[in-house]
C-alpha cells in the first residue's frame, strides 16, 4: 500500500485542535495512511519563516510523537510546500487537501476565547446584521480597520516574523469585497434568516476562495491525479460552491466538512429522548438520524429519518407519542445552538472527529476504484457534496450522507 | 403529526432552504462584485479527461501457484510477489481503471482481481465451474471504462462469461451464475478459447473460428475460419494474427509461416527491433516472423526452455526455464537491451501477460 500525503491550508484553531487531539484519540490509522503532512506556505517570505511559527512547531511535535508511538519504522514527516506563485507544487504533491484557511476579519478581536467587535469596524457591522439590526454601512472607513491590521500584523515583531502583510491597496480591495458580499447576504438574510456564519465568516473569506478557485482551475491541468479537497472554511458548503464553480473539474473531489452537525444532532437526540427510548424497550440502542441543508443556523435541516432503513420501526416506536413539529423545532433549535449545551473543548473535538473520519475515508478510498469507503453504513459520512439539479447539470453543495470511491464523493442512496 | 406528514414537513423545509440559498447565489452572481459576479454561474460539471493516462509498463507471470509482477522502478526492473492465494493460475490480465492498475488471475473455479497499488483483493466465484482437475479459466480480457468496466473470461467448462466490476462496490466477492454465460464452452475441452478485447470490440477464438462482437457483447459473429483448431491469436488494428494446431501462423486468412515446433501458445503482432513482425511462441522456442521478409528470428537461446512469452511495442517479455538450474528466468528484450531477471517460483509456468497498457 502506497502511503499518502496530506496537504493543509491554514494553521488556525481547527488545525491546531485536530493535531492536539492526537494526544487523546487513536490516530494509528492516520499514521498508517499518511507518510507526509505538507503545509501550504500562503503568506511567509520563506519556508523557514513558516516553520518557525508556533503553530507549525506544535504540529511537528505532535506528529513526531504520533509516529514514534505507532512504530519505529513508521515515517511521518511535516513540511512546508508551495507558495502563492507555486501552488501547483503543493497541489500536485498531495492526495488529500484540508482547506482550513480564513480571510482577515477587519475589527474582530479575540478576548478570553470569545470574539468581540471593535466599534466602527466592518466586523461590528456584520455582528449587527446577524442580530437583525437595521444599520447602514455608511460612515465606515476601511482606513481605520487598516490601521488596526497594521498593528496586528507587524512583521518586525517576533510573532509575525517573515509574514508578508497585505499592502494598503490589497487591504482596501479585501475590505470592499467583504462589505459588498456582507450587504448582499444581509439582504437575503432579512427576508429569510440564513444564520451567523454566512454573515460573520463567509464575506471575509470569499475573495480568498475566489483566488483559490482560480488557482485550482489552473493546476488541475498540470496534476497527474486530482486530490480530494476538504474544506472547513465557513460556511463550508458555500465555500465548496465557490471553489467548484471556478474549478468544475474539482467538483467530484470537493467535500464541505460538516459531519460534526449530525454528531451533535445524534447526541442531543439520544440524550433528550432517553426516557422515550427506555419506555419503548430500546434503552441502549443508539438512534442515528440525518442532516441536510447547510452548516448555518437557519438553513440546517435535521432529518428525523433513520440512517439505516431497518431502524425505521424502532424510530417510530420511540417517537410514537411525540408531536412531530415540536420535536423537529426543538432539535433544530438545539443543534444550531449546540455551543450553549457543550463546552468549547467538546465542540472542537466534534469538529476534529468529523475531520478525522472524512480525511481517513477519503485517503483510504484513493487508488480503489471498486470499493466504497467507509464500508459500514453505520460509519457513513455526513458532509456537503455536489447535488446536481434534477432538470439540468447545475447544482449546489448541500449536506447529505456519502462515501468515497477512489478519492471522489459518492452519494449514499 | 404522523410520520408521513413529518417527512413532508422536512421536505418543505429543505425546498425552502434550497430556494433561499439559490436566491443568495443568484444575487451574488448578478451583483457587481468584480471577482464573484461573473464566476458564480454554476457551469456544468466538466469531468477531467482521465481516460488515457498511460500506466507503467508491467508484466505479470504466473509460476506454479505464484504470481510475480515485473515493473520498472527507478530505471531498473523490479520483481515482486503479488500472489493473492495459492491457486493454480492459468490466465492473467493486466488492466487499468481510473489510473489504478489491476491484475486479474483466473484459476479453476474463480478469478481474483488484485489492486496492484493498494492492499485490496476482490474475488469472482464461479459456482458453475465446479472443482474439475486441471481445468481453469484459459483467458481473461477487459472492456469498458471506469465503473462500466467488464471483466471477460473464458473457461472450458463454463464458456464465455462477463462480470461487471461495479458489482464489487458493495461486496468483495461476487458470485457468477448461468445468466452471465454469453457463449457456451467448446465441445472439445482441450482447445481452449482465447479472448482479445480491443477498442473495436471483443474477439474470441472458438474451436476453428474467430468470433467478433461489439461492446454490447451480443451477438457473436464468426469473422474467420481455419482448417485446424485455433491455439492462440492476436488482433491489431482489426488484423487477426493466428496460430493453429500444427504450428501454422496466419495473418487473417493468409498463411504466414509454419513453425518448427508446432504447439503455439502465443502470437502477437508488433514492432520488434524497429521492424514489424509477428512474435510467436512454440513449445520450446519463441521467435519473430518479420512481415517485411521471410525471416524468422529466434528470441530465446538454449539451454533455456521457453515456456511463455509476449511481445508488446518494442519490448518482449519471455519467460524461460533454465534447464541447468531448473529455475525460471524472465528475459526482457528491448531494442538495445537484454535483461534477465530470475523468478523465484517453481512448478509449471502457465502464463505470462503484460505490456504498456492504457486505461481500458
Amino acid at each position: 500500500m502506497a502511503r499518502k500525503s496530506l496537504g493543509i491550508i491554514g494553521k488556525g484553531h481547527v488545525v491546531k485542535r485536530f493535531f492536539s487531539d492526537m494526544a487523546v484519540k487513536d490516530y494509528t490509522a492516520f499514521a498508517e495512511q499518511f507518510a507526509a503532512v505538507y503545509f501550504y506556505n500562503y503568506g511567509y517570505l520563506t519556508d523557514d519563516d513558516f516553520k518557525k511559527t508556533d503553530e507549525f512547531r506544535t504540529v511537528e511535535k505532535r506528529v513526531e510523537s504520533l509516529a514514534s508511538s505507532v512504530g519505529e519504522d513508521v515515517e511521518l514527516t511535516v513540511n512546508v510546500r508551495g507558495s502563492s506563485t507555486t501552488f501547483v507544487d503543493f497541489f500536485a504533491g498531495c492526495d488529500v487537501i484540508l482547506d482550513a484557511s480564513e480571510g482577515y476579519v477587519p475589527g474582530r478581536l479575540k478576548r478570553e476565547n470569545k470574539f468581540e467587535a471593535r466599534p466602527g469596524s466592518l466586523y461590528e457591522l456584520a455582528v449587527k446584521f446577524s442580530k437583525g439590526e437595521e444599520v447602514s454601512p455608511s460612515g465606515l472607513d476601511w482606513r481605520r480597520d487598516y490601521d488596526q491590521y497594521c498593528v496586528e500584523n507587524d512583521n518586525t515583531t517576533d510573532d509575525h516574523k517573515g509574514r508578508i502583510p497585505m499592502n494598503q491597496s490589497d487591504f482596501e480591495k479585501h475590505w470592499q469585497s467583504a462589505l459588498e458580499i456582507l450587504c448582499i447576504v444581509n439582504e437575503v438574510h432579512r427576508q429569510f434568516p440564513i444564520g451567523r456564519r454566512m454573515l460573520l465568516s463567509f464575506p471575509f473569506s470569499a475573495d480568498i476562495l475566489v483566488e483559490r478557485g482560480k488557482q485550482l482551475s489552473q493546476v488541475v491541468r498540470e496534476a497527474h491525479a486530482l486530490p480530494t479537497y476538504i474544506t472547513v472554511v465557513n460556511e463550508p458548503c458555500m465555500a465548496a460552491t465557490v471553489l467548484g464553480s471556478l474549478a468544475p473539474a474539482m467538483v467530484p473531489y470537493l467535500v464541505a466538512c460538516t459531519g460534526f452537525d449530525v454528531e451533535r444532532l445524534n447526541m442531543i437526540f439520544n440524550d433528550t429522548y432517553r426516557a422515550e427510548k427506555e419506555r419503548a424497550g430500546y434503552r441502549d440502542f443508539v438512534l442515528r438520524v440525518r442532516m441536510k441543508g447547510f452548516h448555518d443556523d437557519g438553513v440546517m435541516i435535521p432529518l428525523i429519518v433513520p440512517e439505516r432503513k431497518e431502524d425505521q420501526s424502532i424510530l417510530a416506536e420511540v417517537l410514537l407519542a411525540l408531536d412531530f413539529s415540536r420535536l423537529y423545532s426543538y432539535l433544530k433549535d438545539q443543534v444550531q445552538s449546540y455551543f450553549q449545551r457543550y463546552d468549547a473543548a467538546t465542540t472542537s473535538r466534534q469538529v476534529s472527529n468529523a475531520l478525522y473520519n472524512t480525511i481517513l475515508a477519503a485517503v483510504q478510498s484513493r487508488g480503489k476504484c471498486f470499493s466504497l469507503l467507509p464500508r459500514l453504513p453505520a460509519s457513513g459520512l455526513s458532509n456537503g457534496y455536489f447535488h446536481q439539479n434534477v432538470d439540468d447539470v447545475q447544482g449546489m453543495f448541500l449536506v447529505g450522507n456519502h462515501k468515497f470511491r477512489n478519492g471522489k464523493v459518492v452519494a449514499d442512496e | 403529526m404522523s410520520n408521513s406528514n413529518g417527512v413532508e414537513f422536512m421536505t418543505q423545509e429543505l425546498f425552502r432552504v434550497g430556494n433561499t440559498m439559490r436566491e443568495l447565489v443568484g444575487t451574488l452572481a448578478s451583483a457587481s462584485h468584480p471577482s464573484l459576479s461573473s464566476k458564480i454561474d454554476f457551469p456544468s460539471v466538466v469531468q477531467r479527461d482521465e481516460t488515457y493516462i498511460t500506466l507503467d509498463m508491467m508484466c505479470a507471470c504466473a509460476a506454479g501457484k505464484e504470481i510475480y509482477l515485473v515493473e520498472p522502478k527507478k530505471g531498473a526492473w523490479e520483481v515482486r510477489d503479488v500472489t493473492p492465494r495459492r491457486h493454480r493460475y492459468r490466465s492473467l490480465a493486466l488492466f487499468g481503471v481510473e489510473s489504478v492498475p489491476y491484475l486479474a488471475a483466473g484459476y479453476s473455479s474463480g478469478i481474483v482481481v488484485i489492486n496492484l497499488r493498494e492492499r485490496e483483493q476482490k474475488k469472482v466465484n464461479v459456482e458453475i465451474a465446479g472443482r474439475a482437475e486441471n481445468v481453469a479459466f484459459s483467458s481473461l480480457g477487459v472492456i469498458g471504462s471506469g465503473l462500466d468496466t467488464l471483466l471477460l473470461a473464458v473457461h472450458p467448462l463454463v464458456g464465455f462469461i462477463n462480470v461487471p466490476l461495479a458489482r464489487f462496490l458493495h461486496d468483495d466477492v461476487v458470485t457468477v451464475n448461468r445468466s452471465n454465460v454469453l457463449l457456451p464452452p467448446s465441445t472439445e475441452r482441450k482447445w481452449l478459447s482465447q479472448i482479445r478485447s480491443t477498442t473495436e470490440g471483443v474477439y474470441v477464438s472458438h474451436e476453428r473460428d474467430i468470433l467478433h462482437t461489439d461492446a454490447s457483447l451480443r451477438p457473436f459473429d464468426p469473422i474467420l475460419s481455419f482448417p485446424a483448431m485455433v491455439c492462440c491469436f492476436d488482433v491489431k488494428e482489426r488484423e487477426v494474427y493466428c496460430g493453429t494446431e500444427g504450428g501454422i501462423v496466419y495473418h487473417n486468412s493468409t498463411r504466414l509461416c509454419r513453425t518448427a515446433h508446432p504447439v503455439i501458445s502465443a502470437v502477437q503482432a508488433g514492432v520488434y527491433e524497429g521492424r514489424e513482425g509477428v512474435f510467436f511462441q512454440g513449445k520450446k522456442r519463441s521467435a519473430v516472423y518479420f512481415t517485411d521478409g521471410d525471416k524468422i528470428m529466434p528470441v530465446s537461446k538454449s539451454p533455456l526452455d521457453t515456456v511463455a512469452g509476449f511481445h508488446m511495442g518494442t519490448t518482449s517479455f519471455v519467460l524461460e526455464k533454465n534447464l541447468t538450474s531448473d529455475h525460471y528466468e524472465l528475459t526482457i528484450l528491448g531494442n538495445e537491451s537484454r535483461i534477465v531477471i530470475p523468478v523465484q517460483g517453481k512448478g509449471r509456468v502457465l502464463t505470462v501477460y503484460g505490456g504498456d497498457f492504457n486505461e481500458c
